[in-house]
């Protein structure tokens, strides 16, 4: 015998099959009493849980439709005020976010900004002994001259420039 | 009808909603297994029927449509309350216990029919509950609605030998707890 077409049979009673798979099930039941007692039984079922639904409690229509037609009402409100309500609460999140990255980036470029304590130690520190090398910036680019002994032994024969007064260590 | 809704025509969309009310609810009920939650989730799916009417295309048949928007939205809201069900398991039970005794009905039956009513569907709401959601699903929709296995498959976004399975099973599963009379 073929096999039982057990999942086939409510179709079967639906009369929802293609003509040659319909063929095929009642051809199957002819000859098989257990699936001729399995469709009766499905048929069954299928009718007392059809009944049994019609006698579950629906909400009251009219307190339904009036509740569904205030939820409507809101929401439609709410799509006027936002423009695009379903990602209003994303757009929210996404605005939100930005701005405290925006802050964070900011507070540290500030943080950056600011110089330490010990920092500014050194700094009045270096200012203090006055080393004039660090801020007239023409010796400092030609400090190469310093290595010809030459230059080194006639220093004093050099011109002198308006910011000679920086150089000179104190 | 949808096209109706669609355009905005007067009374469209509450003739849709007062044509299928009631077997969204049950639907829902089927699946989320309260009252409160099902009227939540039926009325959302009301919300997106109006706004999205546009979309539908006219290809599947309507209830088709909508049940697909219905059970996606039971499922969501499965997966949200999924970690609160999981803390408090009978909360819900005691909650539509509640319900059951509050929530309005359509018509005002007597009392023997209506003490009836609610041990059928205590022992329905018990026989579903032992079904996977996809069983309940099909089986409520084959039953209520007399949706096709292909139909149904649609609503599951599974193939119809699937769909099928799911039938079988389900009403397999409620024969067993079913009364022999």
């Amino acid at each position: 015998m073929a096999k039982h077409p057990l999942t086939a049979l409510v179709p079967y009673l639906q009369g929802e099959l293609a003509t040659a798979e319909r063929a095929r099930v009642a051809q199957h039941l002819e000859g098989c009493a257990e699936c001729c007692q399995l469709r009766d039984s499905l048929a069954g079922i299928s009718a007392d849980l059809a009944r049994w639904i019609e006698q579950l409690p629906a909400p009251n229509p009219l307190l339904y439709h009036a509740e569904l037609a205030r939820k409507l009402a809101l929401r439609q409100a709410a799509e006027s005020r936002f423009g695009w309500p379903r990602f209003a609460w994303v757009s929210l999140a996404a605005l939100s976010a930005s701005a405290i990255v925006l802050i964070l980036m900011f507070t540290i470029q500030r943080q950056s900004r600011v110089p330490s304590v010990e920092q500014l130690a050194t700094e009045y520190e270096i200012s203090e002994a006055g080393i004039g090398l660090l801020r007239d910036y023409p010796v400092v680019s030609h400090l190469e001259l310093l290595e010809n002994y030459d230059v080194i032994e006639h220093l004093d024969e050099l011109p002198e420039t308006d910011n000679q007064h920086h150089a000179a260590p104190a | 009808m949808c096209k109706q809704v669609a355009a905005r025509h007067p009374g469209a969309f509450d003739q849709l909603v007062e044509r299928h009310q009631a077997c969204a609810f049950r639907l829902a009920r089927s699946v989320v297994g309260n009252d409160a939650d099902a009227r939540d989730v039926s009325q959302e799916a009301f919300i997106r029927l109006y706004e999205s009417a546009h979309r539908f295309d006219g290809r599947s048949r309507f209830s088709t449509w909508f049940y697909r928007i219905v059970v996606n939205l039971c499922i969501d809201h499965q997966r949200r309350t999924k970690w609160w069900r999981r803390l408090l398991p009978l909360a819900s039970e005691a909650d539509d216990a509640d319900e059951a005794r509050t929530e309005p009905i359509a018509d005002e039956p007597t009392p023997d029919v209506e003490v009836m009513r609610r041990e059928m569907t205590v022992n329905l709401n018990r026989m579903l509950n032992k079904l996977s959601p996809n069983q309940r699903i099909a089986v409520m929709l084959q039953a209520q609605e007399g949706l096709s296995s292909r139909e149904i498959a649609a609503v599951l976004k599974c193939s119809e030998s699937t769909a099928r399975v799911h039938i079988y099973r389900g009403l397999m599963q409620l024969k067993k707890a079913l009364p022999k009379d």
